[in-house]
């Protein structure tokens, strides 16, 4: 989706007309990181609805703290923040339970894939690969590798020891390979 | 080989999903509302912090002025009782003779000040600068005529070696032909209800008598500059050397 911004407003002018309650600059702010967004809650939910309920929500709560958002930083990363936590709000907790034992098993081997196999795979193939993940796996492995979270930030967004957010990422990239090597098996 | 980590990475971070139609217009009422709400907060926050800021400003300028006390000052004694108004005086203010000109030029006028709510007048040292009132009615014409009252008097006045002088303000009760009266004509009822303040200023330094700076009488409109000398002299009560 094209951004609807004015070539004279900046992104701050935006924010700064949202608050003021001007309701084309809030939907300019809206339309500038939906699309991004939406992406982002589907990563994270089970199924397409739960996703647009979680965009709804953390796009909602975007506004409610607009006058919270330090021009200092990234509005998207502001935004993006935002989101993954009201993601994760809506997800249960259970799944990290006990994953820490038996870490010694998931080795953190050389977790390297061909770029040539790799290229094949489009968007909703690789979503769809993080998506078959144990719930656990797949959120560590979306907020380590895909959002750039430290095991310790996971640790505690998600209230879990930093070991269990570390064996579940290894777990998650072994599982994750295996299954990439089986579609490269089945392509050859 | 690319570790499996950047290859995620590099797709999915930057995708985009074509978002549904109608969702703008279903986050829109209440994005406007949580706006409203947090712009709300936002101005009551300032307001809070204005007036916190100004309580805090006063009370500094309070502190301070207690801290260094200005001989000049002249305030309202809400508390005297009506039976011992005639013939009063009160505290004197002690006004340095070597200052003398300067703070009456630039202070002393312009702390002889008085409310309508507030009939009675006193004189105490040290009061706070807010807890001075003024009235339209000693506006700037009073001042202006009380100033130069004061300065003619002042120039008036040997110098006596920097010995200090005192600024007194009396309240009285007068008849009509502008006698004070004594207090028995008083609780008898025979005097103009309205009493008048005297402004004076008073050495004890052998030849130099009590001045009479200005006269208030209500209501407050009449200001007449007092000519008499001897009348006065006789109510200053105590003199600080």
């Amino acid at each position: 989706m094209s951004p609807l911004k004015p070539n004279s407003l900046t992104e701050r002018d935006l924010i700064e007309r949202s608050l003021k309650g001007d309701r084309i600059s809030q939907r300019n702010l809206f339309d500038m990181y939906s699309a991004k967004m939406l992406a982002v809650c589907q990563r994270y939910a089970r199924h397409r609805a739960e996703a647009e309920d979680m965009f709804q929500e953390g796009f909602i709560r975007v506004f409610a703290n607009l006058d919270k958002f330090k021009s200092n930083g990234s509005f998207e990363g502001w935004i993006r923040r935002i989101m993954i936590n009201t993601a994760l709000k809506s997800i249960k907790k259970k799944s990290f339970k006990n994953e820490s034992i038996g870490l010694e098993d998931y080795q953190d081997r050389d977790n390297k894939v061909n770029p040539e196999v790799f290229s094949k795979l489009s968007v909703d193939d690789l979503l769809a690969l993080i998506d078959d993940l144990p719930d656990g796996y797949k959120l560590v492995f979306n907020l380590y590798a895909i959002e750039g979270y430290s095991h310790k930030e996971i640790a505690e967004t998600l209230q879990i020891e930093v070991s269990t957010s570390r064996s579940q990422l290894v777990k998650a990239r072994r599982m994750l390979q295996r299954k990439i090597e089986d579609l490269q098996k089945i392509a050859v | 080989m690319k570790h499996i980590d950047n290859l995620f990475k590099e797709k999915l971070y930057n995708q985009e999903v074509p978002v549904p139609e109608g969702m703008w217009e279903k986050i829109a009422p209440i994005a406007e509302e949580e706006t409203g709400r947090a712009m709300l907060w936002f101005w009551f926050a300032g307001l809070l912090t204005l007036l916190i800021g100004g309580y805090g400003i006063y009370k500094m300028l309070s502190t301070t002025t207690n801290d260094t006390p200005d001989p000049s000052t002249l305030v309202y004694n809400e508390q005297l009782p009506s039976e011992s108004l005639t013939n009063e005086v009160l505290e004197p203010i002690v006004i340095d003779r070597n200052e003398e000109a300067e703070i009456l030029k630039e202070t002393s006028i312009e702390k002889v000040e008085k409310s309508e709510a507030q009939p009675t007048l006193g004189v105490k040292k040290s009061e706070p600068l807010a807890a001075r009132t003024s009235t339209p009615t000693l506006g700037n014409n009073v001042k202006q005529i009380a100033k130069s009252s004061i300065n003619n008097i002042v120039e008036n006045i040997p110098d006596v070696g920097g010995q200090p002088a005192n600024l007194v303000i009396t309240k009285s009760y007068v008849n009509k032909e502008g006698a004070i009266i004594t207090q028995s004509n008083l609780k008898a009822g025979l005097f103009n209800e309205d009493p008048v303040y005297d402004v004076i200023i008073n050495s004890e330094a052998k030849d130099i008598n009590a001045g009479a700076l200005l006269r208030i009488v209500e209501p407050l409109e009449n200001i007449p500059l007092p000519s008499f000398q001897k009348p006065l002299k006789k109510k200053v009560l105590s003199i600080t050397f």
